[in-house]
């Protein structure tokens, strides 16, 4: 949208102001009350990497983690995530690092169009962040909310399992 | 705030996907981007009474609004498909198919342009639509497609092989077998759905598209063949590769609604961003399969193959927009008849229209591979049983043998050094098949249900989507045009799969699935894995899960994630494939595995299940094959044959 028009635009008498810290920096936003997180993070903020596959919460492809907690952002609306913390995708890792679990996606190529990959990797991170040793069946489940349609998710289990046998991933952010 | 410029770099890198920092079709974003909105029928088959868009065109942010009439002043109305056939970009008089493409709204934002279709009050007046496609064959079936001649909704008929020999070979055998099979739809549902940015730059008439395609060459020929009439210059039209979120075919096709963002980008004079949600997807775009087959194998008594005959009733929606098997390159087709000395084959297929979305390429599923290779497999299966012959050792018997080193099916194809017996005999060492017929037999013996299915499969590749496509467009001007032959691997394979079923619930087990590839050398066996474990997935997902339900008048039931089944990590099988060349890692052809997995498994896994199940007197199931369809197909059973009475072998249940 040009800024000539946003501005032309009548102020809908519900905005409300926002403060949502992602990946460790706070934004203040005025936002619709409809707006929903993923549109905020990708529309507002530009953060990209958190995907839209779906409009049922059926493919997990925008798993954000809400103050540590797998959802999906496009079910949650940007005001329920007012004083909150976000972490998405690109937060996983700081500048230019990579987190283990995304060296572990890598090195178990557990991607193929990568679509489905941020959603994978914040549902992952949440199971390792309640359990740092999971056995298969408990990556499965834990995964059960994201959907692939590359891999077989053999691949994507394997990454977890390798990422949670890394040394230091109890120590890494998050 | 928006990115000054988009950034340009080589799509595809994991390193950056992984880090959120890929570019998917939806991550680009123009200064001054403008979003379209589709509104859609939510009519199978309708009459356009009226269209009202004044209510939408005064909502804030609204930029403009645009119907069928308006294009068809432009001469952009309809488009050509790659198949030959033509459908509406926005139909004026009437919709073929629920979410059928109506009218475009382009507004400044996503909300806005959500707020403004849902504005725009479309009557119509309901018709009488056909969405089977036996049905729509009847000479009192609702025509499809009014705009065209022919009054029929037959569209094309194929057939490659002998008539006469196959229907020979038929009168004399000693041995028939035949079978109708249901190959249901099913949507390929890539996580990302399709979409696109158009940008017209009217000072140099430059077209720039970016578009989440394989295939933005097939895309070059649609807007090649209509850009004159608006005054765009095939030389300036430049597609801009994006990361694929996935496609599996789907996304081959050239959907209405880039053209729509086209034709919103030339009125508005700014870029135009179109991305299709998830429920639109799959009403709309990226259908595979959709076969009605009735397959028959004549034999000698002794089980020696003789003729082969496929009739498949090939549902291709309201517009016939696959790259389609009548202008598929001959080369493709000799494989079809299967790994086995016969004969005579002859393979028949008729194009249909009905009042669904149009179907596609997806999905090898093209009424020439994954399909054919199921009904011959399914046949082959029968046929063993029928005999009393183990259905490994009847393939084995009518292989075609590794000497002489070459061999002419009856569809013309010359193999060279595809050693089947090798690949079926390897798979058959590494599960231990003597063995598991044995445990089988004593499973049944103590009331179990376990099933083996045994598949042997082929796969064609061409050599590369441009030179299709190249092929495609030459053919679309001269349908008589030379084209050469097309360079094509087939890699090709067996697969062996082990199922237990629960005879109370119906719930189904993969126990084990191995597969012997005819591949070339492994340059990353990781890599490999994933190429062969990535297809088995995409063949057991619609063997038990994956089915678009259609309502009688064409409604479409599975539109969503919700009602559509794809199978997630927990229920899938863990896939840990140990790529098994049949000779050793020595092999001399540099063949790659494409998606033959898929093609294997998906009948392998159905044969497994009838495995289990023919001596209750099931000969098939069509797939999906789920829990409740096999629960059924037990209790009905129960029904007929009290535990007292006689042979269960009488009942011949097909499902």
């Amino acid at each position: 949208m040009l800024d000539a028009e946003r501005s032309a635009l009548p102020q809908a008498p519900g905005h409300i102001t926002i403060r949502v810290t992602v990946n460790g920096d706070l934004h203040e936003s005025e936002v619709e009350p409809r707006l929903l997180l993923v549109h905020l993070l990708r529309d507002e903020l530009h953060l990209t990497g958190t995907h839209i596959g779906c409009d049922t919460s059926s493919c997990g492809a925008c798993t954000v983690l809400l103050d540590g907690a797998a959802v999906k952002s496009c079910t949650v609306l940007a005001v329920q995530a007012d004083s909150c913390q976000v972490l998405t995708v690109e937060g996983l890792s700081r500048e230019g690092g990579v987190h283990p679990l995304q060296a572990a996606f890598l090195d178990e190529e557990a991607l193929d169009c990568g679509y489905c990959t941020p959603g994978m990797l914040m549902s992952a991170r949440a199971l390792l962040l309640r359990n740092d040793d999971p056995t298969d069946e408990e990556i499965r489940h834990a995964i059960a909310g994201n959907l692939c349609r590359c891999t077989g998710y053999s691949a994507i289990v394997h990454a977890v399992r390798r990422a949670a046998g890394a040394a230091g991933e109890g120590a890494a952010n998050g | 705030m928006v990115e000054a410029e988009p950034r340009f770099r080589q799509s595809g890198d994991p390193s950056l996907i992984v880090r959120g920092r890929g570019q998917f079709i939806d991550d680009v974003e123009l200064p001054g981007m403008l979003y379209l909105q589709l509104v859609r029928s939510p009519l199978p088959h309708a009459r356009i009474v009226g269209i009202e868009t004044a209510a939408a065109l005064r909502l804030p942010g609204v930029v403009a609004v645009i119907t069928g009439s308006d294009l068809a002043r432009q001469g952009l109305a309809w488009m050509p498909t790659l198949a030959g056939d033509r459908r509406p970009v926005l139909p004026i008089d009437e919709v073929s198919f629920q979410g059928q493409e109506v009218v475009g709204v382009v507004a400044s934002d996503r909300y806005a342009a959500a707020d403004a279709a849902a504005a725009v009050e479309v009557e119509y007046d309901p018709l009488p639509g056909v969405a089977d496609p036996l049905q729509a064959l009847d000479a009192d079936a609702p025509l499809v497609r009014p705009d065209r001649s022919e009054r029929t909704n037959l569209v094309w008929r194929w057939q490659a092989g002998d008539r006469d020999g196959t229907e020979d070979d038929f009168a004399k055998a000693a041995v028939l077998v035949a079978q109708q099979m249901h190959i249901p739809r099913v949507h390929t549902s890539a996580i990302e759905s399709c979409g696109c940015v158009a940008s017209w730059d009217s000072a140099t008439g430059e077209l720039t598209i970016w578009v989440t395609t394989h295939a933005p060459e097939g895309m070059r020929v649609v807007l090649g063949l209509i850009g004159s009439t608006v005054g765009i210059d095939p030389e300036k039209i430049r597609f801009v590769s994006v990361d694929i979120g996935g496609g599996a075919g789907g996304k081959i096709l050239t959907y209405p609604g880039y053209l729509v963002a086209v034709a919103a980008s030339l009125a508005t004079g700014r870029p135009v961003k179109w991305i299709e949600s998830r429920n639109e997807y799959m009403q709309a775009a990226s259908f595979a399969g959709g076969y009605e087959i009735m397959g028959s194998l004549a034999a000698d008594a002794d089980g020696r193959m003789r003729a082969v005959r496929i009739r498949t009733v090939a549902d291709r929606g309201s517009a016939d927009v696959g790259v389609n098997p009548h202008r598929i390159p001959p080369e493709l087709l000799p494989v079809s008849s299967g790994p086995y000395r016969l004969e005579h084959a002859l393979l028949e297929v008729e194009g249909v229209y009905t009042n669904r979305a149009p179907g596609g390429v997806a999905y090898r599923r093209t009424a020439r591979v994954t399909d054919t290779v199921f009904a011959i497999e399914r046949l082959v299966d029968i046929l063993a049983h029928d005999l009393g012959i183990d259905p490994a050792e009847l393939r084995l018997r009518n292989m075609i043998p590794p000497e002489p080193a070459s061999y002419v099916t009856p569809l013309g194809y010359r193999w060279e050094s595809d050693d089947y017996v090798a690949t079926l005999r390897k798979a058959m060492d590494a599960i231990g098949y003597a063995e598991l017929r044995r445990e089988q037999a004593e499973r049944r013996a103590a009331g179990q249900l376990m099933g083996i299915g045994v598949a042997s499969f082929t796969e064609a590749l061409v050599g590369g989507p441009s030179r299709l496509f190249n092929i495609l467009a030459a053919r679309l001007v001269d349908p008589n045009a030379s084209v050469g032959r097309v360079s094509a691997q087939y890699p090709f394979g067996s697969h062996i799969c082990v199922v237990d079923l629960d005879g109370g619930s119906g719930e189904l087990t993969i126990r084990r699935l191995v597969g012997v590839h005819g591949i070339g050398h492994q340059i990353d066996p990781l890599v490999l894995q994933g190429q062969i474990a990535g297809p088995l997935q995409s063949g057991f997902a619609p063997a038990l899960y994956e089915e678009v339900v259609y309502d009688e008048f064409g409604g479409n039931l599975s539109s969503t994630l919700l009602s559509y089944a794809i199978p997630r990590a927990p229920e899938s099988p863990d896939w840990e494939p140990e790529p098994r060349p049949p000779h050793g890692d020595g092999a001399a052809e540099r063949i790659s595995p494409g998606e033959s997995p898929s093609v294997g498994a998906q009948v392998a896994i159905a044969n497994a299940v009838v495995d289990a199940l023919w001596h209750l007197g099931v000969r098939h199931v069509d797939i999906p094959i789920t829990p409740s369809k096999v629960w059924s197909i037990l209790r009905e059973l129960e029904a007929r044959m009290p535990a007292s009475s006689g042979n269960a072998r009488e009942t011949h249940l097909t499902h």
